[in-house]
């Protein structure tokens, strides 16, 4: 495999325009000599490390001098922070007493390994969140970057962990459901896709066609793709109803991938049932894709004639970003951070059942250039609004604001 | 006469959640009375500025809660039509949706609420003024300048600087008034209608007008480099020249 060159930020000018790079640089240059530290739990896998290995180096590259430290805890630290992570998430969990301590103990010692020296600290979620303790002999302004759906938290565990969010300087969170009643300021930054990456770039359509004649998918037929994990939540039974109300009139062929089953149960349950669904159907293809998929579910997308998103409940649902990003025409159920990309009409079509889908989808098969419209919008909103270059400014922007507190309007 | 150089800023918006909710109409009443302004300003102006590419049915996310998630479609339709340019402020806009929201309310007396999940949240704004290398010393200057700049520059200067100074005119109008007297220029931009059109159709549309008028200026520099020919003496002494000026005046500036 040949290994590729990291993007640099020069990279991004052509992406996103002169204007928009020249002026991610000019407030770089308000805050030069700036020191920041970013603080999470995991320097590989998942969300917060993907963005944080791509933010890193490219703010330093704009002249913020920015280092990251990954949080080293016990099995028995992690534990409970899972049962908080998933609370905050809004499944009722018990933190005792004596979790309540491990949480203390833990995060006071594994914070005495850090210098926090900066002129900002972020800290991403809540497991560094008790960190905060470290302010009072700290200069920096403190910041707490949750990454998690709060929209409806587990209330107990809240009221443990806001003592110590109450204490930063400010807040940051992914959508304005996600708010809560806090004396701090609260900033809302979503979340970003980076066009560069494995994930985004552009494929040749050489390597798109040895993919698709690997997984024996006819590239003369419209493929309608799910890219999920395979999760109850995802309603991957539901695409399965869909594609096949779409097969009583129109030629098509479907594809659902993702992820293996987690150490959930539900979702570990969901998968024969997936393979059951699609037994009788040449046309349905079931791909479980290993971690680090990415140029996999690249290829999907671009392959694909129409990107679904049938969840029962989402995050903000990067994959429709990245889909919308390479001017694919989605349909996708009206939850979570959907409604934020997908505007009915203009950037992809928002439905509410497996009815609604079909139609939707059927709509689209006999009307391409409306699909083509649809494809360019979402992709031009994703430039203006989802890359990973906006979320860079959105960052310096807040850094920004803590310098000025209290004012609306500020002039660099 | 040395014009004073127009200076191209682009403005950056932070978006703060401010924790308030609403399920309902008295609820959304009830915060839009006691909200920051720089609330009111998000709420009546983010669609503007992040969808640059369409015009939307809904130019305020009131409207579009109200008419959408509450389904109090004619509300909606009330509150969608508010011409915002003609409120010079932020209060006398909030004024205007409370007397709507109010009179709708007294009229109808129910209360409908969300389904959860489905409830307004209010955002507020702070808005980061950065420069860009852009500037424009004349109306040529001014349009290649609009040609490269990216397009929170052409809402700053056609929008945000409109609400910010509490002036009844954009950036653009003001200067070409200030600077070079063209009226008819100035008053034609003014009547450009950034919330029911997309800002980069508003910026195609500026870049016609100013091209437009260096056309004219041209050839009225033509018309003038003859003064001895016949021709050129009687359309002077006829007057014919200003009859012409304010026929093309009347067709260039007809959006």
């Amino acid at each position: 495999m040949v290994s590729r060159v990291v993007p640099s930020f020069e990279d991004y000018r052509e992406v996103v325009g002169i204007p928009v790079w020249e002026m991610i640089q000019n407030i770089a240059r308000a805050l030069s000599g700036l020191k920041i530290i970013m603080v999470n739990s995991t320097a590989v896998g998942g969300g917060v490390a993907e963005i944080l290995q791509r933010l890193v180096p490219l703010l330093n590259e704009i002249g913020i001098a920015t280092t990251w430290e990954v949080m080293r805890g016990e099995e028995e630290f992690f534990k409970v922070t899972k049962i908080i992570h998933n609370a905050l998430h809004g499944k009722t969990e018990e933190l005792t007493p004596q979790m309540q301590e491990t949480y203390r103990f833990y995060t006071e010692k594994i914070c005495l390994r850090i210098k926090f020296e900066d002129d900002f600290v972020f800290i991403h979620d809540p497991q560094p969140a008790g960190f905060i303790q470290a302010k009072k002999d700290s200069r920096a302004k403190w910041i707490w970057r949750c990454h998690i759906d709060v929209s409806t938290p587990y209330r107990p565990v809240w009221e443990f962990l806001r003592p110590y969010v109450m204490q930063y300087d400010a807040s940051i969170f992914s959508a304005p459901s996600f708010a809560q009643q806090l004396p701090i300021p609260q900033y809302m930054i979503a979340p970003s896709i980076d066009p560069l990456s494995e994930k985004n770039r552009e494929v040749p359509l050489k390597q798109i066609e040895q993919f698709l004649e690997k997984n024996k998918l006819d590239p003369q037929r419209p493929i309608l793709t799910q890219i999920s994990r395979f999760d109850k939540l995802k309603d991957p039974l539901g695409v399965i109803k869909t594609y096949q109300l779409v097969k009583k009139s129109e030629v098509c062929q479907l594809v659902l991938a993702g992820g293996g089953a987690t150490d959930d149960p539900e979702s570990a349950e969901i998968i024969p049932r997936v393979y059951e669904a699609a037994a009788d159907d040449r046309d349905i293809h079931v791909i479980e894709l290993p971690p680090y998929s990415d140029l996999e579910v690249n290829i999907l997308q671009r392959a694909s004639t129409i990107v679904l998103q049938k969840s029962l409940k989402e995050g903000f649902a990067l994959t429709v970003t990245e889909a919308l990003w390479k001017k694919k025409p989605v349909v996708a159920s009206a939850v979570g951070g959907i409604p934020l990309q997908v505007i009915h009409n203009y950037t992809g079509l928002l439905v509410h059942s497996i009815e609604g889908a079909a139609l939707k989808i059927i709509y689209l098969l006999k009307n391409p250039q409306i699909a083509k419209r649809l494809g360019e919008n979402g992709r031009e909103h994703v430039r203006h609004n989802f890359l990973i270059t906006r979320h860079i400014r959105d960052y310096l922007m807040v850094l920004i604001a803590l310098q000025h507190p209290g004012q609306k309007i500020i002039h660099l | 006469m040395t014009a004073r150089p127009f200076h191209f800023y682009t403005s950056q918006p932070l978006v703060e959640l401010t924790g308030l909710r609403a399920g309902n109409l008295a609820e959304l009443l009830e915060h839009i009375r006691e909200v920051d302004g720089s609330s009111i300003y998000f709420h009546t102006h983010h669609y503007v500025r992040e969808h640059h590419f369409l015009s939307n049915e809904y130019p305020s996310d009131f409207a579009y809660w109200v008419g959408e998630i509450l389904q109090e479609r004619e509300l909606g339709e009330k509150l969608a039509v508010i011409d915002v340019r003609s409120y010079p402020t932020i209060r006398a806009l909030r004024e205007k949706l409370v007397e709507i929201i109010e009179n709708y309310l007294q009229e109808n007396g129910r209360v409908r609420e969300v389904p959860t999940g489905l409830e307004f949240h209010f955002r507020k704004t702070i808005s980061i003024i950065v420069p860009t290398r852009q500037s424009a010393l004349n109306l040529s200057e001014l349009r290649a300048c609009l040609q490269r700049v990216d397009l929170n520059s052409v809402y700053y200067h056609l929008v945000e600087y409109r609400i910010r100074e509490e002036n009844v005119t954009n950036d653009f109008s003001q200067w070409i008034r200030d600077n070079f007297q063209k009226e008819a220029l100035s008053s034609a931009i003014e009547k450009l209608d950034p919330y029911f059109d997309t800002l980069e159709n508003r910026r195609q549309r500026i870049i016609e007008l100013l091209g437009r008028e260096e056309h004219k200026l041209k050839l009225q520099e033509q018309l003038f480099r003859y003064p001895t020919t016949g021709v050129a003496k009687a359309i002077k002494e006829k007057n014919w020249f200003k009859k012409l000026k304010s026929e093309f005046q009347r067709i260039w500036y007809q959006e």
